[in-house]
């Protein structure tokens, strides 16, 4: 039977028993394993001395508003934190890297302080992923800037632009006089824009 | 490791539907030279007289399968990061049913119709308006199937996943099936030829 084939079917069926043969033999090892540490310490270095990339609270409220790309906000207070962002998620460092998400997302990662996050942001850095930034000043900062923000602190010129992101986050902007009182805030609820479903 | 290229951003998501027009483009181009430009000769397939529809997708499948395997493999492409879309096995053997059947009536499938349309084929330029017509059918009664449309998904779809066996296992399981696929189509087209000379 084989004999009635043509030349050409047989170079083929030669060439796809070889890459079968080869593939079956690699079987589902990888030359690089993700879940493997493969960093030498120059690109180690690299990682570490690279300036840590931030965003400004002005500028997640800004992100957050507009809702046009999927991202993934992590909440690393804990358990026992008061606020959240709206649309964070709560994880601890070890349950958001089981989550094991594409390495091409955008995570934006915020503590009460900027340990926590760096520690994060670290671990995912060295994981491959390259879209990830740390909210600058932790939790603390998005309450001073976009909650509770003080009237004086703002340029003039920049007024009514974080006068529409403190409303939105359902803050309120205070002056000098009730710099001192603890002002409170109504909790908002933002719907978050799905990952794009992609596929042919 | 930076493959695939667009979504590690090192081309932008514009350069990279350049390219897919580029691709599409030989793509058809090699369709129409490989005669799939002809409803005649796609029609073969249904007749078990030509097998080539069969020959050249499985061959494109085999190819694409081989080449993502051995560039993940050697830590080149993070395969996580490919898009495909997901299993809905019911709705999507009921699809293919409707497919099927129009592939069989008007004798193109959709990517070979624009192939012969390219060529000036009629009944190519019909089949197309009927393709933009059952899309447009589709989009209009959505909201009563898409529970339909969504039901039955399979959480692991992949063929390695599905039967817990090595990515490469799988590879080398489906080249085996393309070999048996390719000696059979032969010898079902030499028996089609023989049947006809006589």
């Amino acid at each position: 039977m084989i004999s009635k084939l043509s030349l050409q079917l047989k170079v083929v069926i030669l060439i796809l028993i070889s890459l079968g043969i080869a593939s079956f033999v690699i079987g589902g090892k990888k030359a690089i394993n993700p879940d493997e540490a493969s960093l030498s310490f120059s690109e180690f270095d690299q990682v570490i001395t690279t300036p840590v990339e931030t965003i400004s609270s002005v500028q997640l409220a800004d992100y957050l508003m507009k809702q046009e790309h999927h991202y993934n906000l992590i909440d690393l207070q804990g358990k026992n934190s008061g606020y959240q962002i709206p649309t964070s998620e709560s994880h601890s460092i070890k349950s958001f890297l089981e989550l094991k998400i594409p390495v091409n997302e955008t995570v934006f990662i915020y503590s009460s302080f900027e340990t926590e996050a760096l520690q994060l942001y670290y671990l995912l850095l060295i994981r491959g992923y390259f879209k990830v930034k740390i909210l600058a000043g932790g939790i603390d900062a998005w309450t001073a800037q976009i909650l509770q923000p003080l009237k004086d602190d703002i340029p003039a010129e920049e007024l009514e632009h974080r006068k529409r992101l403190t409303n939105f986050f359902g803050g309120s902007i205070r002056n000098e006089s009730n710099r001192s009182k603890s002002v409170s805030f109504k909790p908002v609820v933002l719907e978050k824009k799905k990952k794009k479903h992609q596929g042919c | 490791m930076n493959m695939p290229l667009a979504p590690y951003e090192v081309i932008s998501s514009g350069l990279n539907l350049f390219f897919a027009l580029i691709i599409g483009i030989a793509f058809g181009f090699i369709l129409e030279r490989g005669g799939l430009g002809n409803a005649k000769k796609l029609i073969g397939q249904f007749t078990l007289t030509d097998l080539t529809v069969f020959k050249v997708m499985f061959t494109a499948i085999v190819t694409v399968m081989i080449g993502l395997f051995f560039l993940s493999a050697f830590g080149l492409a993070n395969l996580e990061l490919i898009s495909n879309s997901d299993t809905y096995w019911i709705p999507q053997i009921l699809g293919g049913l409707i497919l099927g059947v129009g592939f069989a009536v008007a004798g193109y499938c959709p990517g070979t119709t624009i192939v012969g349309m390219a060529t000036g084929k009629l009944d190519a330029l019909a089949s197309f308006l009927g393709l933009i017509f059952g899309s447009l059918v589709f989009v209009a009664i959505f909201d009563w199937i898409e529970d339909f449309y969504w039901s039955t998904h399979l959480k692991n779809d992949h063929f390695s996943q599905v039967f817990a066996i090595e990515f490469g296992t799988s590879v080398f399981i489906v080249i085996c099936i393309a070999i048996l696929g390719f000696i059979t189509a032969e010898i079902i087209e030499s028996k089609s030829r023989g049947s006809t000379q006589k």
